[in-house]
């Protein structure tokens, strides 16, 4: 007992197995609700105490992932599949892949310059230690925020992947992270227990867990039970000012009643306005009908740009699950002018990279995300399953690829690159524990009503 | 000699914070791997003294933490056997698991012949306990093994023929003092104690297990004593029997802590200068050979 303090809370759910708990509405609802993640009540960013471990680092530990810098003086030490004396390609060609993971701004590289590494959380600091030694790495790093496209076929491992990809981004950065939640994917799930869940002001919630089992009824479950914290938010900018905060997981449920958003467009510099009709406007505007109401996905656009250009000048990255939902190529702007919101964050997007913005976007193929967004996607990231690209792309000239490497590759591999490197990274499986059979339900019921006696 | 006293000033401080009426354990727990960590040196050159440390400061935070059932009190007694090398009296173990009074006060509840225990006494208690027998026998511990504890400095080499290699991590380590003796009596140790806690399903199973405690104990229990709960019926029907009574887990717990943990701890203390220090524990060596990112 006195080794395992970490798992210890979480070892009580391994009793049954998950088959037994996907046939069983008690057991399912205990192992969705009861997951708690140990000791988060010590983090830093729980106490303000600057000693402490950062939530990052709680997280990496809970789901046995290494320090950071240990993976990476392993990599060093491991072999390149083509260089003679040469480290693995994630080390050996930085821009492939830790240049969109390690965040850094002009102060992190005068820091790291001048050895000033005081102040920092422990796991961000190691690694500055570690890059300290690697100067020829951090001249690689670009400042500001980064970007992805991540894309696979179904069962490519694409949610454990970006699992892993926030957890590391919590150890080893700064940022807040974002993870766009939606009423019918959760595939941020096994990380509830970490996750500030931010949810619209004044509108009641509901949650259901729809199981695996066809036979079975759906199981309410109490989001503030589940989640580290249930957090609202009256507007975009009260979400961006006063909730987000940096070194948390959260996933943000869009606002029906889209609070600042169009406030958003407007403030905005250089771009134009776009309206959204949220179902309380349809009903009391004669002039708009039910099919006027705006999708919910129409305020990330909205969003984005709010924190873009007004801050505050956090770092944060947006996991994007879905991408090519919310900006799919087939947009057109007889559709809610989706179009002109796309090209909008497309026009703000400039501004992203210096306002420490990051977009993760995942998606099924290169193609489904619209080709104004695909060309701002700097890296792209693609797992088994689907062939990578070996000539001419969308938005990143011709790849760097000779061939086809992504063929011969298991589940749980991948390969990140730009139009320079690449590089094939893998990482393990999440943690039986954590995972959910079945699918997570999140619904605000008078929107339903509203839409339903527009 | 920097690393030496770093840590123990670390230490000092951490229980100084836990003067308080309620101990935030786990926070003294990080603190005190952290000030280990952190202190003075990088990477220590003598990891398994290092390691004995990081382990020894778990026990002792259970302690002033409390434990939840007297069964948690034997398995934390016989992780105590391994991390102090056998430093400790044999009867202070039967006594620790006993002895209503200290019983009750590591439970923080009623426990025998006493009826009530304040909170504050009971930490108190157990604060006693680490000051008067936890720290004399760490101490002890570490003398038995400080100058066996291997000096590893290959890592700080400049020579180019050692370059890469890695320094030893103590934390990573899966032995306890990173010898591989002790964490195979450890595993034995464990598993003959919580056989002897679930029972037997019939009377052969009980003969099999008492074999397995004299490998457990290095035959350092009696020959009468193993062979006892097999003859003396009345306790033989305690341990085979199905559904055990609260009586039944009574004599099989005091079995225990009056037999089985004082064998125990005579079986840490002759192993521990016989044996051989390995590091091991880091399976994932050469994991990242595919480039994983966990």
């Amino acid at each position: 007992m006195s080794t395992d303090n970490d798992s210890g809370e979480i070892a009580d759910c391994q009793e049954h197995s998950l088959l037994e708990v996907a046939q069983n509405p008690d057991l399912l609802r205990e192992r969705v609700e009861g997951v708690t993640a140990p000791s988060i009540d010590k983090t830093r960013e729980e106490t303000g105490d600057k000693r402490a471990h950062t939530v990052g680092e709680n997280l990496r530990r809970a789901f046995g992932f290494r320090r950071w810098t240990n993976v990476l003086e392993d990599l060093e030490q491991a072999d390149h599949p083509a260089m003679e004396d040469s480290s693995h390609p994630i080390v050996e060609h930085p821009r492939a892949f830790l240049d969109h993971l390690i965040h850094v701004d002009d102060m992190d590289k005068l820091r790291l310059e001048h050895g000033e590494l005081e102040g920092l959380p422990k796991e961000r600091r190691e690694m500055f230690q570690w890059l300290r030694q690697n100067p020829e790495i951090v001249q690689e790093l670009r400042n500001g925020g980064t970007d992805w496209l991540a894309y696979g076929p179904k069962g490519s491992g694409k949610s454990t992947m970006s699992a892993a990809k926030v957890i590391r981004q919590l150890e080893v950065n700064l940022d807040a992270v974002v993870w766009r939640g939606t009423s019918a994917r959760t595939e941020w799930l096994p990380l509830r227990a970490w996750t500030r869940l931010c949810l619209p002001a004044g509108l009641e919630v509901e949650a259901y867990l729809d199981p695996p089992a066809d036979d079975m009824e759906p199981v309410e479950i109490d989001l503030e039970r589940m989640c580290h914290e249930v957090v609202r938010y009256d507007s975009i900018r009260d979400l961006n000012h006063n909730v987000l905060e940096e070194g948390h997981f959260h996933v943000v449920y869009p606002d029906p009643r889209f609070r600042g958003a169009t406030k958003a467009y407007q403030e905005a510099e250089e771009i134009g306005e776009i309206p959204h009709h949220s179902a309380w406007d349809v009903q009391v505007d004669e002039e708009l009908e039910r099919t006027d109401i705006t999708p919910s996905k129409m305020w990330w656009f909205a969003w984005a740009i709010d924190k873009i250009d007004q801050g505050p000048p956090i770092w944060l990255s947006w996991f994007c699950d879905e991408i090519g939902n919310v900006m799919p190529e087939h947009a057109d702007n007889d559709y809610h002018q989706l179009y002109d919101r796309i090209s909008a964050f497309r026009d703000k997007y400039v501004d992203a990279r210096r306002n420490k913005f990051s977009t993760f976007g995942i998606g099924h193929e290169p193609g489904d995300l619209h080709n104004m967004m695909r060309k701002k996607m700097r890296w792209q990231i693609t797992l088994a399953g689907i062939d990578n690209p070996t000539g001419k792309t969308v938005g990143m000239g011709d790849a760097p690829m000779g061939r086809n490497y992504t063929q011969g590759m298991q589940l749980g591999q991948a390969l990140s690159w730009n139009s320079q490197n690449f590089a094939e990274f893998s990482w393990s499986d999440i943690p039986s524990q954590f995972k959910v059979p079945g699918q997570l339900h999140v619904r605000f019921p008078e929107v339903l009503e509203v839409v339903r006696s527009c | 000699m920097i690393s030496q006293q770093a840590p123990l000033k670390g230490l000092q401080t951490a229980l100084e914070r836990a003067d308080a009426q309620t101990v935030d354990t786990e926070r003294l727990r990080e603190q005190v791997h952290t000030a280990l960590e952190e202190a003075g040196v990088e990477t220590p050159t003598r990891p398994a003294s290092a390691k004995l440390t990081h382990d020894q400061t778990d026990l002792l935070v259970d302690l002033l933490e409390g434990f939840s059932s007297r069964r948690e009190i034997l398995e934390w007694e016989q992780e105590l056997v391994i991390q102090t090398v056998g430093q400790l009296e044999d009867s202070w173990f039967t006594r620790v698991a006993s002895d209503a009074p200290t019983v009750s006060a590591l439970l923080g509840e009623p426990w025998g012949e006493v009826d009530g225990i304040r909170p504050d006494l009971a930490l108190e208690v157990r604060r006693g306990i680490v000051a008067k027998d936890l720290l004399p026998a760490f101490h002890a511990a570490h003398e038995v093994a400080r100058w066996s504890a291997v000096e590893r400095v290959d890592h700080l080499a400049d020579d180019p023929e050692q370059e890469g290699m890695e320094p030893i991590e103590p934390r990573d380590q899966e032995y306890p003092l990173m010898r591989p003796a002790f964490g195979e009596i450890a595993g034995q140790q464990e598993a003959a104690l919580g056989q002897l806690l679930e029972g037997f399903e019939s009377p052969e199973q009980l003969l099999a297990w008492a074999l397995q405690v004299v490998g457990a104990s290095y035959a350092e229990i009696d020959r009468e004593t193993i062979t006892q709960p097999y003859f003396e019926l009345p306790i033989r029907r305690r341990l085979v029997t199905e559904e055990p009574t609260e009586e039944d887990m009574f004599i099989r717990e005091s079995w225990a802590a009056e037999y089985l943990l004082p064998a125990f701890n005579r079986a840490a203390d002759a192993l521990a200068d016989r044996t051989t220090e390995v590091t091991a524990g880091q399976q994932y060596r050469g994991e990242s050979g595919d480039g994983s990112i966990t």
